[in-house]
């Protein structure tokens, strides 16, 4: 089959294109660099099936970047390249063209952008464009799919002679004598976006933005999360799932193995939702009851923000204080993922260049950035002894996070690398193209996460059981009775985190313990072990060698704070 | 007749300057060039670095973030 690479800078919106030009949708976003791994589909050009190939976003083709190492590696076997230029930028992307039109290679350029360079006074004439060129150009609009279909027909098959050999200045000096002839500029003052965008980086403006930013968003998940549970998820598992499990309960024997694992242990004589611990009870309950409604708001926000070109100019104000921690400001991105869900958190943590930073950043992610789903269970067991306490596990989590950054940055050699970071234009996103990305993350968070909550309950229900609990809490009593003041069975919740951290937080709250100790735990659960799905990322992300640091730091970490707030508390 | 040469650094937000030379080695500044930002470029700087934070530069289309340290070698003079 015919190879087809999607070249571009990044950020010119290549992956929107790729998704139109194949019908699968992947995740794109307003800030450079997301294309890391590569994605690949299929097309039909001319009746003939071909593979399309995402790559990632590069510049030029000095392999100066992982990326662009990628990018020259693929051109080898390329069959045709489609080059995605950014026609509000245009200098920058007829940079890339040039070094495309020195590849043999059939090449072809999507105009990409083309109704923001119209409403910004850009005016570019696409045939003189082609002429200069010499290779077909097609203005595109990714998110609406103008001009999709004319670039498909017009994808060449034959061989073109190269472009003769040039230095990066000829190059620059050609893109100008092209840009001359082929755009022309209307003057015009700043818009309102653009305006926003320039107070959101000065630190005088920006800070006081982030923080209103921040709070903002904080208080809407918190929002929109609570009215779904409320209004939406309670009502449904109270009047439409309770009478289910009542009417099955009726034909089982309670108290058999069945029973227990499907429906649990009654409290007051009926089944509660959150202690009952059967599969289908509390199991369901939790993943979607609890967990889904905010893992749901919380993607709703950060990907509005994402599109809109936020996170770039809150990387830039947070550069200073990620450089204490050895890392720099991009490595927010990873952290605010981490917020959603810890695995996408550390996957994002290849945007990064080293990797002392992929580790610094993985290891505090991992340790003291609680996922949605652990978040949501911290509001749900310690909300209503106030939120003042909800408070105090943040609070611990961010001392954590700053001091174990610290002296990561300290004991492991080398340095935090500069930022040279592009920052994209504010964009109002189409709801559609935010509505979609919400619906992959939802979709990933039912298939990947929904599953590892059922397995847990099962699997603390069947040990429950078989009273090897009750053998484990005897073993480990005195680590959490002494050093930790929790009660016993604590500790049990505590390993159960291993399987799914949210499962554990409802095991604590079956406890009856004072809320100091359920800050205590609940601190030393969020950053002690990773859920397993974590775990196999963070193998994979930074190998074995890697994981068994953080695994070792993670340990030490939790069991120090444990007993520094039992002592404070 | 040339100006006096200043680091990007020393320039006043929002001034607009012409770079000069990018000192450094080569890495520095081929990523430098592929962003566009490269000798005879004109470069506005829209904010200063805070607590030694990051330099904000607008040039042509693009709004670009540069480390600090970055700035102290890229060399421009008044328009």
């Amino acid at each position: 089959m015919k190879r087809i690479l999607l070249m571009g800078n990044p950020n010119v919106g290549k992956s929107v294109v790729f998704s139109r030009l194949t019908g699968v949708h992947v995740t794109s976003a307003n800030y450079p660099g997301t294309t890391v791994e590569y994605t690949q589909g299929s097309m039909m050009v001319r009746g003939e099936k071909c593979i399309l190939i995402d790559v990632p976003g590069t510049y030029g083709l000095h392999a100066t970047s992982k990326a662009e190492e990628i990018a020259v590696e693929m051109l080898k076997n390329a069959d045709a390249v489609i080059n995605v230029a950014d026609a509000t930028n245009l200098e920058r992307s007829l940079h890339l063209t040039m070094h495309l039109l020195q590849q043999p290679i059939p090449l072809i350029v999507a105009l990409n952008i083309w109704d923001d360079a119209r409403h910004k006074g850009i005016h570019i004439d696409a045939n003189r464009l082609e002429q200069e060129l010499g290779v077909p150009v097609v203005p595109t609009v990714g998110i609406t799919g103008e001009g999709i279909k004319k670039l498909i027909e017009r994808i060449p098959d034959k061989p073109r002679t190269p472009a003769i050999e040039m230095t990066e200045q000829d190059r620059w000096t050609e893109v100008g004598r092209i840009l001359s002839i082929a755009q022309s500029l209307e003057h015009r003052h700043h818009t309102f976006l653009e305006f926003l965008g320039d107070l959101s980086v000065k630190p005088a403006t920006g800070i006081p933005l982030a923080v209103l930013v921040l709070t903002v968003s904080f208080t809407l998940i918190r929002l929109i999360g609570e009215s779904l549970i409320g209004y939406v998820f309670e009502p449904l598992f109270e009047n439409g799932w309770r009478p289910v499990l009542e009417a099955l309960g009726g034909r089982m024997r309670p108290g058999g193995l069945l029973y227990t694992l499907l429906l649990g242990e009654l409290v007051d004589g009926r089944i509660d939702f959150v202690q009952s611990f059967g599969l289908l009870s509390t199991g369901l309950f939790v993943a979607f009851g609890m967990v889904f409604p905010y893992v749901f708001s919380f993607y709703l926000v950060l990907s509005y923000l994402e599109d809109f070109g936020y996170l770039p100019r809150l990387a830039v104000l947070l550069d200073t204080l990620m450089h204490r921690l050895g890392l720099h400001g991009w490595a927010v991105i990873p952290m605010l993922l981490g917020f959603g869900c810890n695995v996408p958190g550390i996957m994002a943590t290849r945007v990064l260049e080293n990797s002392r930073e992929r580790l610094i950043a993985s290891t505090l992610v991992s340790i003291a950035v609680p996922c949605a789903s652990l978040q949501a269970m911290m509001w749900g067991i310690l909300g209503p002894y106030g939120s003042q306490y909800v408070a105090m596990v943040y609070a611990a989590l961010f001392v954590v996070w700053i001091v174990i950054g610290r002296i990561l940055n300290r004991v492991l050699a080398g340095e935090s690398p500069e930022l040279i970071m592009e920052i994209p234009p504010y964009r109002f996103p189409p709801l559609r193209t935010v509505g979609y990305k919400l619906w992959r993350r939802m979709r990933g968070y039912v298939k990947e996460a929904v599953p590892f909550v059922l397995a847990g309950v099962l699997v603390v229900n069947l040990l429950h059981f078989l009273r090897v609990f009750d053998f484990l809490a005897q073993a480990m009593a005195p680590v959490f009775t002494q050093l930790l003041g929790l009660p016993k069975e604590a500790g049990l919740a505590i390993l159960m985190g291993f399987f799914r951290k949210d499962v554990a937080v409802g095991m604590l709250g079956a406890l009856e313990m004072s809320p100091h100790q359920l800050v205590i735990s609940v601190t030393v659960l969020a950053m002690s072990f990773p859920c397993i799905a974590t775990f196999v990322v963070l193998a994979r992300e930074i190998g074995v060698a890697g994981l068994l640091k953080a695994f070792a730091i993670m340990l030490v970490s939790s069991l120090a704070v444990g007993i520094c707030l039992n002592l404070i508390l | 007749m040339s100006e006096k040469r200043l680091a990007l650094t020393e320039v006043a937000a929002g001034e607009t300057v012409r770079v000069c030379a990018i000192e450094g080695g080569h890495g520095i500044h081929d990523r430098l060039q592929a962003l566009g930002i490269r000798a005879g470029v004109s470069v506005t700087k829209v904010s200063d670095s805070f607590a030694h934070g990051p330099i904000v530069i607008r040039h042509g289309q693009t709004q670009t973030a540069l480390g600090r340290g970055i700035c102290q070698k890229i060399l421009v003079e008044a328009v």
